[in-house]
């Protein structure tokens, strides 16, 4: 068929440090201890001391490791880390509060939030979600392509804003598995 | 769904009209024949009479036609088609919400490939960014097209330019008219919104499971409702004189089959050239083009094979557009006639 694999030459994308601070916000706000997140051969582990109570400003004890797992990008998805405890992307956590999944932009459009500018967004973060439910439209060439939660589970992020171009594979929505 | 679809027996009635048009049919041969009382077949052909069927006579006497109806009736426009898989099986409605967003759920219900749904008249006809689509009864084409393409969904968007390309052909088929195509599919006739395009898509990350392209084409309008009159016209209105929904509708499903199965064999580079050669915005066009962070002005330079659009903004700096609004600068917005001046 035309067109070629938009994959080719891609970069390795690991979580950006957005995404990181949005994990690390999360963590915080549910007082979450430790946080293990496989992404495109990127590996993130954060461990934090339970921090509860004390209102303070300083950032929480975390620590990070990040490895690049030096997989050909193709084969990320199918590729397998290290420890045994690591969760592959699509499939149920094994553990509790294990894995965020990623929904990512299927193609290069515009992020909308909502059916039309008027209308409240289908989704925003604590919303809880069913598999099939629409959770927002990217549009490229007038082309309308309602992206729909993969899984049961609530929104932990929102990493794109409305009317914000996307390229493909990028990171639009992170959901805690129900 | 609010609105039932039309009961087929009211298509097969409307065939054993046009079958018959020279002789006048008894009622109770009608009745006997589609399988319905005969007080239904009375308000049935009221009903038809309502859109503007003209059918002589009544139920003592019996029907005739007289002349061809121009109800877009599934077994008329597939008179006209081959044997082609869109519009294989047509769906009909008198009155729906929007064609697309029946056919998005007739999708999911795995109708097949080619399905259509046509209507009358739409409650909700939609556009782009939730404008609305004017669809007023019995004047225009409403339909929607279910295609399951095999394709990543990378590569769909060059459907809707294909969307855009079959219907520009459709109408110089049917209408001897030919519009301009704006990038990426809206139809034009003298600078006006002749016809809109709105496609939708169901896919995963690497499979598409159904695109439906909705098509708006304002046929009989003998006048646009005075908001829409700057923008907007009708093949009536540019053309002086009516056209057959029926001939339009067929000769758009025709040409849809055609570029569809052109995309499938050769791929996009060929359809973006026959767009290209079809539309003049694809290059030397002065355009303005919005998105969310206000309008930039640009000239078109190119159509890429996947359908983006090349563009050169005043700053010199050029870009491949996949979204956003591209809009005609015209030049009597720039110098604005004097008021007195007598209409030609």
């Amino acid at each position: 068929m035309p067109g070629k694999n938009p994959r080719k030459g891609s970069v390795p994308e690991g979580p950006n440090l957005d995404e990181i601070r949005g994990i690390l916000d999360l963590l915080e706000e549910r007082g979450i201890g430790e946080f293990e997140l496989e992404k495109n051969g990127f590996r993130i582990r954060i461990k934090r001391e339970p921090v509860h109570e004390t209102v303070h400003h300083t950032a929480p004890v975390a620590q990070f490791e990040t490895h690049h797992a030096k997989l050909p990008v193709e084969a990320a998805v199918s590729a397998h880390p290290v420890t045994p405890s690591a969760v592959a992307p699509g499939e149920p956590a094994a553990e509790p509060g294990a894995s965020l999944h990623t929904i990512k932009s299927p193609i290069v459009g515009t992020f909308y939030a909502s059916s039309s500018p008027d209308a409240p967004p289908f989704v925003k973060p604590g919303d809880v979600v069913q598999p099939g439910q629409v959770l927002c439209i990217i549009e490229a060439m007038k082309l309308m392509n309602e992206i729909e939660a993969e899984i049961a589970g609530e929104i932990a992020r929102v990493f794109v804003e409305n009317g914000q171009p996307v390229e493909y594979g990028q990171s639009l929505f992170a959901i805690i598995p129900a | 769904m609010t609105h039932p679809p039309t009961d087929r027996r009211i298509d097969r009635l409307i065939h054993l009209l046009v079958e018959h048009a020279t002789v006048v049919l008894p009622g109770p041969k009608i009745a006997a024949e589609i399988g319905a009382s005969h007080s239904t077949v009375w308000n049935w052909i009221e009903k038809l009479r309502k859109l503007g069927v003209d059918i002589r006579g009544h139920h003592a006497s019996g029907y005739q036609l007289r002349r061809l109806p121009d109800v877009l009736a599934p077994s008329l426009i597939r008179a006209e088609l081959g044997d082609g898989e869109i519009g294989k099986k047509i769906i009909h409605y008198f009155l729906i919400d929007s064609t697309n967003t029946a056919a998005m759920e007739l999708a999911a219900q795995g109708a097949p490939h080619g399905t259509v749904v046509i209507a009358e008249e739409q409650t909700s006809g939609r556009g782009r960014f939730g404008r609305a689509w004017y669809s007023e009864k019995s004047s225009g084409i409403y339909l929607s097209v279910l295609l399951r393409p095999d394709l990543q969904p990378s590569a769909a968007p060059i459907l809707t330019l294909m969307a855009g390309l079959a219907a520009h052909h459709a109408v110089v088929a049917a209408a001897r008219l030919v519009p301009d195509i704006r990038w990426p599919n809206d139809l034009l006739l003298n600078g006006k919104k002749l016809g809109g395009i709105l496609t939708e898509m169901n896919a995963e990350m690497d499979r598409v499971h159904a695109v439906v392209l909705g098509i708006g084409i304002n046929v009989n309008h003998t006048e646009m409702p005075p908001e829409l009159r700057p923008v907007a016209t009708s093949l009536r209105i540019e053309g002086r004189t009516a056209y057959s929904r029926i001939r339009l509708a067929a000769a758009l499903l025709k040409q849809i089959e055609f570029f569809y199965h052109m995309l499938l064999r050769e791929g996009s580079p060929v359809i973006a050239k026959r767009w290209a050669a079809a539309s003049s915005f694809a290059s030397g066009r002065r355009v303005r083009i919005s998105s969310k962070n206000g309008d930039r002005f640009a000239q078109t330079v190119a159509l890429e094979a996947n359908g983006a659009l090349r563009v050169r903004f005043d700053s010199g700096c050029e870009e491949s557009l996949v979204s956003g609004e591209v809009v005609e600068i015209k030049p009597e917005t720039r110098s604005q006639k004097p008021k007195s001046e007598k209409p030609e």
